[in-house]
């Protein structure tokens, strides 16, 4: 008896449940640890019943072979789920031995089993868990993710229902996310609802952003609204805890609702926050390829409007990869070009520049721009390619037609010229007086000079000297009647304009010698302060003389009412900063302060007389050359008109159109244009 | 004869000077009007340019016909555009430049007989 009593209590003592059955299998001893986890308080229903019978299918053959196996003297395996007394679900390990009696025989079978529901849980909760991540990664739909979620959550614990709400982009409004067991009466009656302080378990934890658990719906204030239909649909309790974004943002909420009033347990909780946490990696995930997505859809539509051509290019100039809208106007089509170096796709006069520009924007944040044509003659277009650093040391060519832009620059240019030439003619005609009296000052010397010499033949003696003197002034000045048809000739042609690198301060002497004639018969005292060894500017020398030439002729005219000894003109050259500056400062009228911009539009004029297109055209002559003009009037009297010239030309200089329409001008205007 | 000749241009001072000086006449010359004043001298005749600095051909020949100098006068311009090719004023005949002796001479001669006739009407 002693023995059997140690047995007992070393029976009772294990956590183990511990069952003696007869060698047929039937139930004759179960100890106290069994009926506890089995929630009984006797095992009266128990004994004499065969094992294996309480069980079905699967379980049931394998409960009958562990016996057999036992009975044979080995030892059977074999695992079960068992429903307790109150409706949990517990999970069984169970292991059958033999019991040897003294002669060695097997007389009855122990089978002891362990409750393995915590680990088995765990087990098939990881199980589930990596299935719904793997739903995730794979690219599911939301909702199939969720249900799966929920489905595997509400298998942890039975009498629990689970809900994931989704909150409205517009922060307020509840939407169904999942809940495959709740009746779909209760999940519709949800949807749409606001969230707010008082808004049931779910819509309170979404407004405050903390986990709100209602032991009992019938009772707690928060539910006051949303009572009688959660009543109505059997739900007591509810704990909810809302999803966050990693921004703090809230998602929307990870609900348990069960049909008893009931407050959490630990594990419970845990429970919540874990299927919270992957419901927040589904909707992060589903936001993210959604806003993916769409940018991709816009990337693409952003693609589909633009007309330049793009190319992916590695470091050496392989073409990897290829945009265009209309692949027709590209040279070859990407399949012939991709996979090769740019040199042997393109001529190497042009491939040559845009590999080293590739080379030298390669892995750093510089770009660089390269301008090149391709094609010949009629055939020929411009292309101007904008290359920037891409991921790695890839590059990005965006390259794009430039031709037509090219082809209106062209013309501008050429209407440009076109006008600023017309615009010499006419101011030349202005000056015609005084030009021909240039012209005439010379030939009187000539002609004077040469009667004198056939006079002085005519003395029996000849003066010898006095002839030499006199032939040497009569070629001098014919060269200096020549040197004034150079210059007219000069302002008066046509020509293609050439920038090369002049000295403003000559351009100044030119043009006060051109201009001495018109200065002296207006009784214009002129001055020129220069500033000694001026940096050339690249520029169109006719041009500038033509810029300067109208700003002495305006102030010419605007001093023709000054008193008589007050007219002083003075052309002044300074270098400041990179840039030389020109200025014409008279002592005239002045121009109204509201006006000093204006004077540079086209026909605008203060003068009685002329199209106002004289400042207009150097304006434009001026920005062509990259450089400013302005008008400023004088503290006394008078204005100072001052243009700037860069020493070091910009890069390009693109012919200016702003508000000036060369074309309709140079057109339109057949009459006399003059200075203005 | 004597005459002046009052032009700014250096050129045209020497050179018609040399042609006048070669037809037999005594010859001064003058850069301005103003130069001329500074230090008038008594001629038969004075050949001005129209453009001068300072004050021009036309102002000194007002000039001097306010004070009622009667010198005869040539003005010379080398601007056709402005004052007609051998037009006058008043007494005073003018030359478009260039212009050759005989031109010049006949100016002279026409200047110098205006001037008369006009001291002449005076008389009376």
């Amino acid at each position: 008896m002693r023995t059997d009593d140690l047995s007992r209590q070393i029976v009772e003592s294990t956590g183990d449940c511990v069952k003696i059955l007869t060698l047929d299998g039937r139930i004759q001893y179960i100890n106290n640890v069994g009926l506890r986890m089995l929630e009984l308080p006797t095992a009266e229903p128990l004994i004499d019943q065969p094992l294996a019978g309480f069980f079905e299918g699967d379980v049931r053959k394998a409960a009958e072979e562990a016996v057999e196996e036992a009975r044979g003297g080995g030892l059977g395996r074999f695992q079960y789920e068992m429903r307790a007394a109150s409706g949990a679900v517990k999970w069984f390990d169970a292991v059958a031995t033999p019991m040897i009696d003294e002669h060695g025989a097997v007389s009855q079978l122990l089978v002891i089993s362990r409750e393995i529901t915590t680990r088995r849980r765990e087990e098939m909760f990881r199980a589930a868990q990596h299935q719904v991540l793997e739903m995730i990664a794979t690219g599911a739909a939301l909702p199939a993710v969720l249900d799966r979620l929920v489905l595997m959550v509400e298998q942890q614990t039975d009498g629990m229902w689970c809900t994931v709400l989704l909150l409205d982009e517009d922060g307020t409004t509840v939407r169904h996310g999942a809940a495959p067991s709740l009746p779909a009466d209760y999940m519709r009656a949800i949807d749409g609802l606001p969230i707010g302080p008082t808004a049931g378990s779910c819509g309170t934890a979404m407004h405050f952003g903390t986990r709100i658990v209602v032991t009992d719906i019938e009772t707690d204030p928060l539910w006051a609204p949303y009572r009688e239909v959660a009543l109505r649909f059997g739900l007591r309790a509810c704990w909810s805890t809302p999803i966050f974004s990693p921004q703090r943002k809230v998602l929307g909420s990870f609900a348990m609702y069960y049909g008893q009033p009931r407050s959490p347990q630990d594990d419970e909780i845990q429970l919540i926050e874990n299927g919270a946490n992957i419901a927040r990696i589904a909707i992060e995930h589903q936001r993210a390829s959604h806003a993916l997505k769409e940018s991709e859809a816009r990337t693409q539509a952003i693609l589909r409007a633009i007309p330049d051509w793009m190319f992916v290019m590695s470091a050496d100039g392989v073409y990897l990869d290829c945009h265009a809208r209309d692949e027709s106007k590209l040279i070859a089509p990407p399949a012939v070009f991709l996979g090769k170096n740019i040199r042997e796709v393109l001529p190497l006069s042009v491939a040559e520049p845009l590999a080293q520009a590739i080379k030298r924007v390669s892995g750093t944040d510089a770009e660089a721009k390269v301008e090149y044509t391709l094609g010949s003659d009629a055939e020929e277009r411009a292309y101007e390619a904008c290359i920037v650093p891409c991921v790695g040391d890839r590059v990005l060519a965006i390259v794009r037609d430039i031709t037509d832009r090219r082809r209106a620059e062209l013309e501008a240019d050429a209407n440009r010229r076109e006008l600023a030439h017309l615009s010499r003619v006419a101011m030349l005609g202005e000056m015609s007086g005084t030009l021909a009296h240039e012209l005439s000052q010379p030939l009187a010397a000539v002609l004077s000079n040469a009667q004198a010499a056939r006079l002085m033949l005519d003395h029996p003696a000849p003066d010898l000297e006095q002839l030499r003197l006199t032939l040497d002034d009569i070629i001098r000045n014919d060269k200096r009647a020549g040197a004034v048809i150079d210059r007219l000739r000069a302002l008066l042609r046509k020509g293609e304009s050439a920038r090369q690198p002049v000295d403003v301060s000559d351009v100044v002497r030119e043009v006060i010698d051109l201009a001495v004639g018109e200065l002296t018969s207006r009784r214009i005292n002129v001055k020129s302060a220069l500033a000694p060894a001026i940096p050339p500017v690249l520029a169109d020398r006719v041009q500038l003389q033509q810029v300067l030439l109208n700003l002495v002729l305006n102030a010419c005219e605007s001093m023709s009412t000054t008193a008589i000894d007050e007219r002083h003109l003075t052309v002044r050259t300074t270098v400041e900063d990179e840039v030389v500056q020109l200025s014409v400062v008279d002592r005239g009228v002045g121009i109204p302060d509201d006006q000093l911009t204006a004077v540079f539009e086209p026909f605008v004029t203060f003068r009685e007389q002329g199209l106002g297109l004289g400042l207009a055209i150097s304006r434009s002559i001026v920005l062509a050359h990259g450089g400013t003009i302005v008008a400023e009037n004088n503290a006394g009297r008078g204005t100072t008109f001052t243009c700037e010239f860069p020493i070091k030309p910009p890069e390009q200089l693109e012919p200016p159109l702003n508000g000036f329409t060369i074309q309709s001008l140079a057109l339109d205007s057949e009459p006399e244009p003059r200075v203005g | 004869m004597t005459l002046a000749i009052v032009d700014d241009d250096q050129d045209v001072r020497t050179a018609l000077a040399r042609l006048l000086t070669a037809m037999g006449h005594k010859v001064t010359a003058f850069a301005s009007a103003e130069d001329f004043e500074a230090a008038p001298v008594v001629v038969d005749c004075m050949i001005v340019d129209v453009r001068l600095p300072g004050m021009n051909g036309l102002e000194f020949r007002q000039k001097l016909r306010s004070q009622s100098v009667r010198v005869p006068l040539v003005l010379m311009t080398g601007d056709g555009d402005r004052l007609d090719r051998d037009a006058r004023i008043g007494d005073t005949p003018i030359v478009s430049k260039p212009f050759d002796d005989v031109t010049l001479t006949a100016a002279i001669t026409d200047a110098i007989l205006g001037a008369k006739s006009l001291r002449i009407r005076h008389a009376h």
